[in-house]
């Protein structure tokens, strides 16, 4: 048999197509956890009620908020799951390295950050739909805010982007538990602790870091501090991988 | 080129060491059983030379390269075990159809074709398969990725007597076919016999023994005599395996380097010489250096108490 | 608290759990077999899409959020409302009325009862004049409600009866209002405030007033409570 050479990127296309078959599961949470999120919002997201002469105003807001959120944290979730080692040895059934097998879990979460944030955006359409049919309420008021299509890209991609920077922070999450399974509890205990600490010393890392990105009005700015921090986290995971064995 | 190359290969699992100073190459196209005892380190040394496992020190080469973490060695090799990991969701059909697309040498038909042949439903998933039937599937999974080095990992295990024959047949049909390197560890050296062209032996973590399959056979020698009269000509001999038996006798397992001379003394002493088979060769070089003995000492000694 | 905080987070935490640990482990018993998530998400984007289409198409429309600027026009206009009702103006109140009453009356003397609750109040105003005998009218004005910009149509009416001797004011009935809002989700909101709307920032107009203005003929005695209302003289 003759020997043949392969291509980084011939690989790894090939395995994020073998992803896309094999790793189903990740949309049956992903609409499963979705349909949840409905579930939660029919509730509204919020309420105001207001008197005036002869009036009682009572305004229930719907939002998907609570699906994006949600949407959100399936990215950590399922990034973290990718990374056990059930589904590291998926990959290595077939021809691939840890360059290969990274890379294309990678991409691979970015499609489903994109699926994800498609669908949990257009969920807010269904929520409505159904509030305007079936929940109590006399009259309709809309705030549809995004007129234009241009900002509705721009709100899709910031959302897409969030996504996956929490999938990045999952991911890198999950190889850290994979080094010693202990760090399952450690590690969460360890972070949370740090929190409180940083918090009680005047220093409320968690606020900080939601300020940085959240409270970040440029668009390209975002952009730039979202996919910054995205790669620092996948890259310091690939360093943590690079000290796994694949089959033990 | 050789297809493997080993030199001084370690490997420690925590406090255990699991391959020993190991060193051994192996030419390309060659049919070699890898055969050893349970925990003798055949497992881990398939697995480094299948770039799954890092070796520890010393020096391993597959085809010129290192295998770890080699994109090279990866698309080369396969490595075939039991607890072979395949995705849930995919049907065996569609394992098949993704061995299609990253092995560059894999032959469809022939998948398909043995895929048939041992009553598999395309539906099916790897996951409900029984032992037996899993083992068969992973195997047609090696035969059709037609890898030019192919690592079988017990692959027959679960399989009933039918099927390994089978296996043995379509193993050796194909390679003759379509030469590669093949490895095969197994524990039923007796039915591979004729299917091996060299063995490794491995016992506890390193080498025993590596020879051709014909050298193999030949390789020992059994006596049985009166103790005093065997012993006699086994100075400066290599005794492999020696076993007492009743009314003074015994049994030894030498290595078979006598002369004619020697040969026609020992038979005018009425010592009775006999071929011993590869199999239990195996199992005599492998025997446990510590706690000499069989399985029936551990039963004799606790009658005695 | 912290717990409720959680609830969420911890409720997901188990769902996904619990389905991961499904899909790897029942493909056997044939829930999340194969292909299932696939097309349980094929399912749901036709869902989403449909939806989208049909919210898209129906006249739900799009209507941008008017909210501070009809505000400040509703302050100016209550303002101008109150000065007028002050003045006696009633020319220029006429686009605000609501309602009016006229009663024949011949007593020289009217008792005012207002039957008041605290949510209810309503400013009365009496004007006496001479372009009236033997007739008591009244009007009830009201500036527009509005929520977000938008006015609310029905409007709310105190019930104005004449006795023998008494004209009674009861407070009419409240109205129940209830609207269903729809914001746009906060990753829309992340740049300027042209994009999208926090619901936070919805405006019920504050500045809504109304009043019940009765005129009597001049020299009819009106008997009623101290500040039960405001004497007006148009000059």
């Amino acid at each position: 048999m003759s020997l043949i050479e392969v291509q980084t990127s011939e690989i790894v296309k090939k395995q994020i197509g073998y992803k896309w078959k094999s790793y189903t599961g990740v949309f049956t949470s992903l609409v499963v956890i979705q349909l949840l999120g409905l579930l939660f919002s029919l509730n509204g997201s919020g309420s105001m009620g207001s008197g005036r002469t002869g009036y009682d105003v009572n305004i229930t807001y719907y939002t998907a908020d609570i699906v994006v959120g949600f949407t959100i944290f399936w990215g950590f979730l399922t990034a973290f799951l990718l990374t056990t080692k059930a589904y590291r040895e998926d990959d290595f059934a077939f021809v691939t390295n840890r360059k290969t097998s990274t890379l294309s879990t990678i991409a691979f979460l970015f499609v489903l950050c994109v699926i994800g944030a498609v669908t949990a955006l257009l969920s807010s359409f269904t929520l409505k739909l159904f509030a305007y049919f079936i929940l109590p309420g006399e009259e309709m008021l809309l705030t549809q805010g995004v007129g234009n299509g241009s900002a509705w890209l721009l709100g899709m991609v910031a959302t897409i982007l969030i996504i996956f920077l929490f999938s990045s922070l999952g991911y890198l999450a999950g190889m850290i538990v994979q080094l010693n399974k202990m760090l399952v509890i450690i590690l969460p205990v360890v972070v949370i602790g740090l929190m409180i600490l940083l918090y009680r010393g005047g220093f409320p890392v968690q606020v900080y870091f939601f300020e940085f990105f959240f409270e970040e009005s440029n668009a390209w700015l975002f952009t730039l501090k979202t996919l910054s921090a995205t790669t620092i986290f996948y890259a310091l995971a690939v360093l943590v991988s690079n000290r796994l064995e694949v089959k033990q | 080129m050789k297809a493997i190359k080993c030199k001084d290969l370690n490997k420690r699992y925590y406090r255990m060491n699991a391959l020993n100073d190991l060193s051994f190459s192996i030419e390309e196209n060659k049919i070699v059983g890898v055969i050893g005892r349970n925990g003798a380190g055949k497992t881990t040394m398939l697995k480094i030379i299948a770039g799954l496992l890092k070796e520890k020190s010393g020096i391993v080469e597959v085809y010129g390269r290192k295998p770890f973490n080699n994109l090279f060695v990866s698309a080369n090799t396969i490595y075939i075990d039991d607890a072979m990991n395949f995705p849930t969701a995919l049907t065996l059909k569609e394992i098949l159809e993704e061995g299609k697309r990253f092995y560059h040498h894999w032959d469809h038909d022939l998948a398909l074709s043995l895929f048939d042949y041992f009553g598999f439903d395309s539906r099916q998933h790897h996951n409900e398969l029984s032992k037996g039937k899993e083992s068969t599937f992973n195997m047609i999974v090696g035969l059709a990725s037609r890898s030019p080095l192919t690592i079988f990992d017990e692959p027959t295990t679960g399989m009933d007597a039918a099927v390994r024959k089978d296996f043995y047949r379509a193993l050796l049909k194909d390679y003759l076919a379509h030469p590669r390197t093949i490895l095969l560890s197994t524990h039923h050296l007796e039915e591979m016999e004729d299917l091996l062209e060299e063995v490794l032996v491995i016992h506890e973590g390193s080498l025993r023994l590596h020879m051709s399959m014909d050298d193999l056979k030949e390789y020992g020698l059994g006596l049985t005599g009166k103790r005093d009269v065997v012993d006699s000509f086994l100075i400066e001999k290599e005794i492999l395996w020696k076993k007492e038996q009743a009314f003074d006798t015994c049994y030894v397992v030498v290595k078979n380097d006598f002369t004619d001379h020697e040969y026609r003394r020992m038979q005018e002493a009425g010592i009775q010489i006999s071929p011993v088979k590869a199999n239990d060769l195996c199992i005599y070089l492998t025997e446990p250096q510590h706690g000499k003995g069989s399985v029936d000492d551990v039963f004799d000694r606790s009658t005695d108490v | 608290m912290i717990i409720v905080a959680f609830l969420p987070v911890l409720i997901l935490l188990a769902v996904f759990i619990a389905l991961s640990l499904l899909i790897k482990k029942s493909s056997r018993f044939g829930f999340a077999r194969g292909k299932t998530g696939l097309w349980m998400l094929i399912g749901y984007s036709v869902l989403l899409v449909g939806s989208t289409i049909v919210f898209l198409v129906l006249p739900i429309g799009s209507t941008e959020l008017r909210g501070q600027e009809n505000d400040r026009d509703a302050e100016q206009k209550s303002q101008q409302f109150y000065e007028a009702v002050h003045e006696g103006k009633v020319d220029d109140m006429e686009e605000w009325r609501i309602h009016e009453w006229s009663f024949p009356f011949n007593d020289e003397q009217i008792v005012l009862q207002v039957l008041e609750n605290d949510v209810n109040g309503v400013n009365i105003f009496v004007e006496h004049t001479d372009e009236l005998t033997e007739t008591v009218e009244a009007f009830y004005y009201q500036t527009p409600l509005t929520v977000n910009g938008y006015e609310v149509e029905e409007k709310y009416m105190p019930a104005v009866v004449l006795g023998a001797t008494t004209l009674s004011i009861y407070p009419g009935e409240t109205l129940n209002l209830k609207y269903k809002m729809f914001g746009t989700e906060f990753p829309f909101r992340l740049f300027g405030e042209e994009n999208g709307y926090a619901w936070g920032r919805t405006t019920v107009s504050h500045w809504n007033g109304s009043a019940l203005y009765i005129r009597v003929p001049e020299g009819l005695d009106v008997v009623a409570d101290q500040n039960a209302y405001t004497e007006v003289n148009p000059s």
